[in-house]
């Protein structure tokens, strides 16, 4: 048997730590820190990503609302958002999750946003990178993929720098994140014996 | 009082106490308790519970209370684990059911373990949870509903102060498939509030 038959049983801690940032599952009473965050970034997620979240701004009820949403589909093994806070003053600075398990493999997704502010100071690499870890080492995933809008590069430049490789361009097979027009998207995948080898060799950037 | 828009915006406390008993939310990790209460009292659960047709797997029972954690914060279901303060023994199950947010109105289900039967700890729970639909939850009405045939549960009901509204005649099927009759007892907030003594202005 691969796979796992019950996600649900599975053990799973809600957060750890990489060398500046607390990574941890949503909870209630996150909503306002994360409303703020989305306000300053807004303009930023409304290019890149489709979901009306990013599209349109949501009050603080609708964003702790949709955190306590996320909280549970935790626990429901369907879905694992991250919030990424910063050690060093406990600020909120973005999201990174596992998205879209298929836990006959098992495979994630990893998605990924940082707050305008304190955008370029790698924070995100740091993230996928930890993110990465806990999916291959603490879910025991065989495959994880990053998916971009083609045009993204520095949502591209954070997959090739974690390691993963891209395996694929799909031309037009989605809408621009206004749904205005066609796009391409990449397709970047890392396997498990890549992970290995890669933490035993140092990560080479593809 | 008004219906709730939005009930996973409502803070709920998922912890309280009666005066033997801790009262709360389920969480991973209480599954091994749940199972253990469930195998010793599976024969007086059998007439009454449809759940209670098997004898869990422990892994049945994890997964159980890992799933109503998540109802829980999503509102769907707000079951309750009952605990003796004195040792913390798992005592039994309770819990908002079948809600229906746009009154509001709850239905409470109850049952205890078999070896803890006849110390009163179902009423305690059952008050105490009144309690909190009411004042905490804010219900405008609350129900209990049982087989006809289920004297222990009814008296439970009547002891809470609950008021027997209706008798519905083979509206459902008994866990052997035989046609039931089964008692509403009901508590509107008013009801309620009047039992607490609390003074009402129109």
């Amino acid at each position: 048997m691969v796979g796992v038959a019950k996600p649900i049983l599975l053990d799973i801690p809600e957060s750890f730590e990489t060398e500046r940032l607390l990574i941890r599952a949503p909870r209630a009473g996150d909503g306002a820190v994360m409303n703020a965050a989305m306000a300053e970034t807004i303009h930023n997620l409304r290019h890149w990503l489709p979901m009306p979240w990013c599209q349109n701004l949501q009050t603080p009820a609708e964003t702790e609302e949709s955190v306590r949403r996320s909280s549970a589909l935790w626990i429901l093994r369907e879905d694992f958002r991250f919030g990424l806070f910063r050690k060093s003053d406990g600020a909120y600075i973005g999201a990174c999750g596992l998205h879209r398990p298929d836990w006959s493999i098992p495979q994630l997704e990893i998605g990924y946003w940082i707050r305008a502010s304190v955008e370029g100071q790698g924070y995100v690499g740091e993230a996928v990178a930890g993110v990465n870890q806990f999916a291959f080492e603490t879910l025991k995933a065989e495959r994880m993929e990053i998916r971009c809008d083609s045009r993204n590069d520095r949502s591209a430049a954070v997959a090739r720098k974690a390691g993963f490789t891209l395996e694929a361009t799909l031309r037009h097979n989605d809408t621009t994140a206004d749904g205005s027009a066609l796009r391409d998207t990449l397709l970047f995948a890392m396997i498990k014996d890549q992970y290995f080898y890669h933490k035993e060799h140092g990560v080479k950037a593809t | 009082m008004v219906a709730i828009k939005n009930p996973m915006l409502l803070e709920i406390p998922d912890s309280f106490q009666s005066e033997r008993l801790i009262i709360r939310a389920p969480r991973a990790g209480d599954g091994a308790a749940v199972n253990e209460a469930v195998r010793e009292s599976l024969d007086n659960l059998r007439p009454w519970m449809p759940w209670a047709d098997h004898e869990p797997e422990l892994e049945e029972s994890e997964e159980s209370v890992r799933r109503g954690a998540a109802r829980w914060i999503l509102r769907e279901d707000l079951w309750l684990l009952l605990f003796r303060k004195s040792d913390g023994l798992y005592v039994g199950g309770s819990g908002l059911h079948r809600m229906d947010w746009s009154v509001p109105s709850f239905e409470i289900g109850y049952w205890v373990r078999k070896s803890l039967e006849g110390q009163g700890y179902v009423t305690e729970a059952v008050k105490a949870i009144t309690d909190i639909a009411f004042m905490a939850v804010s219900a405008e009405r609350v129900e209990i509903r049982c087989d006809t045939r289920n004297e222990r549960s009814a008296a439970v009901a009547k002891r809470a102060g609950y008021m027997l509204e209706a008798t519905l005649h083979h509206d459902g099927r008994d866990p052997n498939g035989d046609l039931r009759d089964t008692y509403i007892f009901g508590m509107t907030q008013r009801q309620y509030l009047i039992h607490k003594g609390v003074e009402i202005t129109e």
